[in-house]
């Protein structure tokens, strides 16, 4: 090979890197907070451009069995007095949850936690919330309490999601969150992007979508500790 | 007659459209034509007659949801906020964000040392009632309701308010921002006995 070849090659070599790096994007997190791989979204979302993350939900009938992590949020946040017959655990990309009612639905409450929920768990954040005419009035901001590894506030909301709705998404910086709709609770949804721990708000693009991925509505959910 | 009537119910219709669409668009302007964000002023001490007197400047002031920016003229400059909209600007603090300011807390829940907010800076905190009860954050702690003095809290999962004397049936004199149909004041209270109030302590008074 010329010295005149070789150097046309590492250029190109150079340029090719450069190129990869400025059009690289932030891949997003195909691993949820307890280390486990995110599932696939088992459907195809309209509107969603960018990759998409499932939340894993489960809903734990605690009338028929004591879950540890449902336990551990009672035990260490809440009064063990609070008589709940369903709860909704929720592992995302940047936290995870708990949240249960009432039995006749009124008041809802939940905890937060940075890490995975196990029986170890350090809740660092919970929320209580009413409903009224079967809908919360308020999200029930929580942040402040919660941080990632790298130390960043983790925001965390509850919304409530429209009749059709099976899917909510919030959108990130590379992807977008996807939480299932379970359990006949509102959705405790999570994000490190956009909290503003100053004013103590948080905003949360969100979609919300139907069982075949249809976009129903789309808003930004702007929160506020409060109360 | 007819035209008359048909007149009248128009002019209900206008009527009613106009107040409609002013309920919607409910705001005032107070947080935003009096309220600033400046830096707080580090402190090197607390002490309860101090918190005292922070606590009475809001005494007669007004209630906002997710709020705390408030003047010092003993009236509600926004009375009549829709409840639970933290987007109408109102003038006062909510109860989470009457004691955050009150017991000068930092915005980092980790940070235990002083900061004073002057009563004009809009600031809540990252606290809701329900975190203070169960002491969250490092300038708090939970304390027996019967150990509770001046400028302690009494919380609840959707309430707090701070004591500024005990009654000795018992009771106590709360401040407390209570409501948007009451504002910020002093009402005598019986949290002290109630199975759904704890009692909670900002720690490191000086006296």
């Amino acid at each position: 090979m010329s010295r005149r070849r070789r150097v046309l090659t590492v250029l190109a070599s150079g340029l090719s890197l450069v190129g990869a790096a400025c059009g690289h994007r932030p891949q997003p997190p195909i691993h949820l907070v307890d280390g486990s791989t995110a599932d696939e979204v088992p459907v195809t979302l309209e509107g969603v451009d960018v990759p998409a993350v499932l939340n894993r939900t489960r809903v734990v009938d605690l009338a028929r069995y004591a879950d540890v992590r449902v336990t551990s949020c009672l035990r260490q946040r809440w009064s063990a007095r609070i008589v709940a017959r369903a709860a909704v655990v929720r592992i995302g990309t940047a936290g995870s949850s708990v949240t249960f009612g009432s039995p006749e639905g009124r008041e809802i409450y939940g905890c937060d936690s940075s890490s995975g929920a196990s029986r170890r768990t350090a809740w660092c954040g919970l929320a209580f919330g009413r409903r009224v005419g079967h809908r919360l009035s308020d999200p029930r901001l929580d942040l402040g309490g919660c941080r990632t590894r790298e130390g960043h506030p983790i925001a965390f909301a509850w919304v409530e999601p429209g009749p059709r709705t099976r899917f909510v998404l919030v959108r990130r910086p590379s992807f977008a969150e996807v939480y299932e709709v379970a359990g006949d609770l509102p959705i405790r949804i999570t994000t490190s992007d956009n909290v503003d721990v100053a004013r103590s708000r948080a905003r949360f693009p969100v979609s919300e979508h139907s069982s075949s991925g249809d976009l129903l509505r789309r808003y930004e959910l702007d929160a506020n500790v409060a109360g | 007659m007819r035209m008359s009537r048909r007149s009248l119910a128009l002019l209900a219709a206008a009527f009613y459209l106009t107040a409609a669409g002013a309920a919607d668009a409910y705001h005032t302007r107070f947080v935003a034509t009096n309220c600033n964000y400046n830096d707080p002023q580090p402190t090197s001490y607390i002490t309860r007659d101090g918190s005292t007197t922070v606590a009475l400047r809001a005494r007669f002031e007004g209630y906002q949801w997710a709020g705390g920016c408030w003047n010092d003229n003993d009236r509600d400059d926004s009375p009549g906020d829709p409840t639970e909209d933290p987007k109408t600007g109102g003038e006062g603090g909510d109860c989470s964000g009457f004691t955050f300011k009150v017991w000068r807390e930092a915005l980092s829940e980790s940070d235990a040392s002083f900061d004073q907010w002057n009563m004009l800076r809009f600031v809540h905190g990252p606290y809701t009632a329900a975190r203070f009860k169960r002491g969250d954050g490092a300038p708090n702690t939970t304390v027996s309701k019967a150990a509770a003095i001046r400028m302690d809290a009494f919380a609840s999962d959707s309430h707090i308010g701070l004591v500024y004397a005990a009654n000795p049936d018992g009771s106590d004199q709360i401040i407390e921002a209570k409501g948007e149909a009451y504002g910020t004041n002093i009402w005598t209270r019986t949290y002290r006995g109630s199975s759904s109030y704890g009692g909670v302590r900002r720690i490191g008074w000086s006296s």
